[in-house]
């Protein structure tokens, strides 16, 4: 396939019959109009005018040339009839007369044809969201995983609203397997790429998912636990890559070069944390052909005193936080106080309700969108979030710092921790929050105490916090998790890999 | 089907709103000046503060609708439109406004910095009792940062002819000093002890 998709509709209705518009491999436009079930002739009428709108109407969009001709094709799961087919063929000697390219056809057979020859699988069930499936299929695979947009896929095929019943745990467990085969399908185009960070958030999101659905509808482990073997043998596979790839690292073939010095630190921090979660995956009991001298990886990458990383928003912080304590435990102790201290007074003054404080943003928002904004972007006008006084990662950092008794670093900094409100998401369930995003809980902030006590202060850090169950049974699963959800760094899951690492050293 | 233009519609929709979005903050007045912090996840929000106090409350729904006569569309076309967003975007603010009051009022009761004027006439005593009340911030060149106040144009007026006395004057300036060691013991409390 080979597709880049610049525009798709998968949150609305279809804009003049365009549900996606993507240019094939040789640069053209294409405009598919998806449909699900079978085009009978009485369907084909009612869809009629949104085809004559997929062909006749020229693409607007702002990386499309207005006067270029494009592909219409009419994407459907099912079958087309052959009175359909007959006139579509009639319709297309009318288009063609008229200046317009023929309207092509990819119905369930042939697209079966085209997973089978992209993935050599097989379609294992109804896919109940195939319109957002098949937009990650076509995608170029380039750019970062849409996380949210990956959690409504995992959502519809693992619901958690599900009753719990004997008869419904087998059901969860095929739907379980089934999903791990549907998911490859959707990162086929990451695939192509080689994009293996976002195969790695991807698979991260899915063991998740898993884990939730297990803990939710209490499948034994042996319903659940071969395809969270398949996906850690994956995501191992995935870092290996990475890996091999950071060290014989060639600008040129990322793109643009005259790009490159902006986005280089960005993607550095992001390959440190993946690199440095998979160490810490190994030493918490991960299976994995790992072996530790990625640290030298590592500490290139950082640079001196972490010239080299961009931190644009909170999300950053996590990937950052992992190299620490990969340094950490592999006797980098002066380096990994050095990134605690430079961590710390980021989460901190970059909070600060100052005039001219580079703003760290949010972990909600994308890390596309923190990179852009932190080159110049400025937020969409409605878009008036406050970004000052209010952190998510900086209050776990600040616990660890009082773990490493590093009493003098906080105090320079403490009269602006004092304005900080600190904030966490308390769901009503522990396993929620190994979900993208949750309905139902309270937002939770706090302020420290005036004055604090370092003595409480420590004891605090001593106690942690809220885990779900499975991270606590599956620690290897940390690193990835606060990887992969930078919203989710929490005191709890924060403190219990900085113990569970001290305990297995 | 009739020729149709959904891109223009797709446009003007964005348009719309966007001015629906303006209107409402223009009348927010200072509710507009607020912080806003985005509930990304959850249906409640809780703040536990500095002195150990807690504020739980769950959300409130805002929610209004605009009504367009038919013949009234048809005569006065996107004007008619224009007219009706700002009669909700109107609704919207004043519903916001009432939250946003609401909430001030029961935290004052709670915290007891209620002044009650009990029917006198708004005069520079009644301000100064309702600055004493208040924990009031110094900017880094020691300039007291002042709370805003919110009132009708009829207060306002009051409260911009207002006359003030050598003796009030001397009264203000003591409630600055007083205010100030008050800010200067606060700020000495933000750091680790023991």
């Amino acid at each position: 396939m080979g597709y880049t998709v610049v525009h798709s509709t998968t949150h609305g209705p279809s804009e003049e019959g365009k549900d996606v518009i993507a240019l094939d491999p040789n640069g053209d436009p294409v405009a598919f109009q998806l449909k699900r079930g079978n085009v009978t002739v009485s369907s084909w009428r009612r869809i009629k005018g949104q085809i004559d709108e997929l062909v006749e109407l020229p693409i607007q969009h702002p990386s499309i040339a207005q006067d270029s001709l494009h592909e219409p094709v009419l994407v459907t799961t099912g079958w087309i009839h052959e009175q359909v087919s007959r006139r579509i063929g009639g319709f297309n000697r009318s288009w063609a007369q008229r200046g317009h390219r023929p309207l092509r056809t990819w119905a369930g057979s042939q697209l079966s044809a085209e997973f089978k020859n992209h993935t050599r699988q097989f379609m294992p069930q109804q896919v109940p969201d195939y319109h957002r499936l098949l937009g990650f299929m076509i995608a170029d695979g380039k750019g970062l995983l849409d996380k949210s947009e990956f959690a409504i896929l995992l959502r519809t095929l693992l619901p958690l609203e599900l009753e719990s019943t004997s008869d419904r745990k087998l059901d969860v467990a095929r739907a379980i397997a089934a999903a791990a085969v549907i998911v490859e399908y959707a990162l086929a185009g990451f695939d192509r790429a080689n994009n293996h960070f976002a195969r790695v958030e991807a698979y991260t999101m899915m063991g998740c998912r898993i884990q939730a659905v297990a803990t939710r509808f209490n499948l034994p482990a042996k319903l659940w636990r071969p395809t969270m073997n398949l996906i850690e043998t994956a995501l191992d596979r995935s870092v290996q890559l990475i890996a091999a790839e950071a060290l014989d690292f060639d600008v040129l073939d990322q793109g643009s070069p005259l790009t490159e010095p902006a986005v280089a630190p960005y993607r550095n921090a992001l390959v440190v944390g993946v690199l440095s979660a998979h160490g810490l995956w190994d030493m918490l009991g991960g299976r994995s052909e790992w072996f530790s001298d990625r640290i030298g990886q590592v500490r290139t990458l950082l640079g001196r005193d972490c010239k080299r990383i961009g931190l644009p928003s909170e999300s950053f912080i996590p990937p950052l936080f992992l190299a620490m304590l990969f340094l950490k435990y592999h006797g980098e102790i002066k380096l990994s106080n050095r990134l605690c201290q430079f961590l710390l007074a980021h989460a901190v003054l970059r909070k600060e309700k100052k005039p001219n404080v580079r703003p760290l943003w949010g972990p909600y928002l994308s890390r596309q969108e923190a990179i852009l904004r932190d080159l110049g972007k400025r937020p969409e006008r409605n878009d008036r979030e406050a970004w000052e006084q209010v952190t998510i990662t900086a209050w776990p950092l600040i616990l660890v710092a009082a773990r490493r008794l590093m009493r003098q670093d906080l105090e320079r900094l403490w009269h602006a921790i004092t304005s900080l409100h600190f904030t966490e998401f308390v769901p009503d369930k522990a396993y929620h929050r190994l979900l993208w995003r949750f309905e139902n809980g309270i937002m939770d902030q706090m302020m420290v105490a005036r004055p604090q006590s370092w003595q409480d202060l420590r004891k605090q850090a001593g106690q942690g916090g809220e885990v779900p169950a499975s991270l606590k049974r599956d620690l290897h699963w940390l690193p990835y998790y606060l990887l992969v959800y930078p919203h989710r760094f929490n005191p709890g899951p924060v403190l219990l890999l900085d113990s569970a690492l001290s305990d297995a050293t | 089907m009739l020729p149709d233009f959904p891109r223009v519609r797709s446009l003007l929709n964005d348009l719309l709103n966007e001015e629906m979005e303006q209107m409402v903050a223009r009348r927010q007045g200072i509710l507009n000046m607020a912080r806003r912090l985005v509930i990304h996840e959850g249906n409640r929000m809780r703040l536990r503060r500095f002195d150990g106090t807690v504020d739980e409350k769950g959300l409130e729904e805002i929610k209004s609708q605009i009504t367009i006569r038919q013949d009234k569309l048809a005569e006065g076309g996107l004007a008619a439109v224009r007219e009706a967003i700002q009669e909700t975007a109107q609704d919207v603010a004043a519903q916001q406004s009432k939250v946003f009051f609401d909430r001030v009022r029961e935290a004052v009761q709670d915290s007891g910095q209620v002044v009650d004027a009990k029917g006198k006439p708004l005069t520079f005593d009644l301000v100064l009792k309702m600055l004493e009340q208040m924990p009031i911030d110094f900017d880094e060149q020691g300039r007291p940062e002042w709370p805003s106040i919110v009132c009708g144009s009829r207060v306002f007026e009051k409260l911009r002819k207002m006359e003030i006395t050598d003796e009030q004057e001397r009264r203000m300036s003591k409630l600055i000093e007083q205010k100030r060691l008050e800010w200067r013991d606060r700020e000495s409390d933000r750091k680790l002890v023991g």
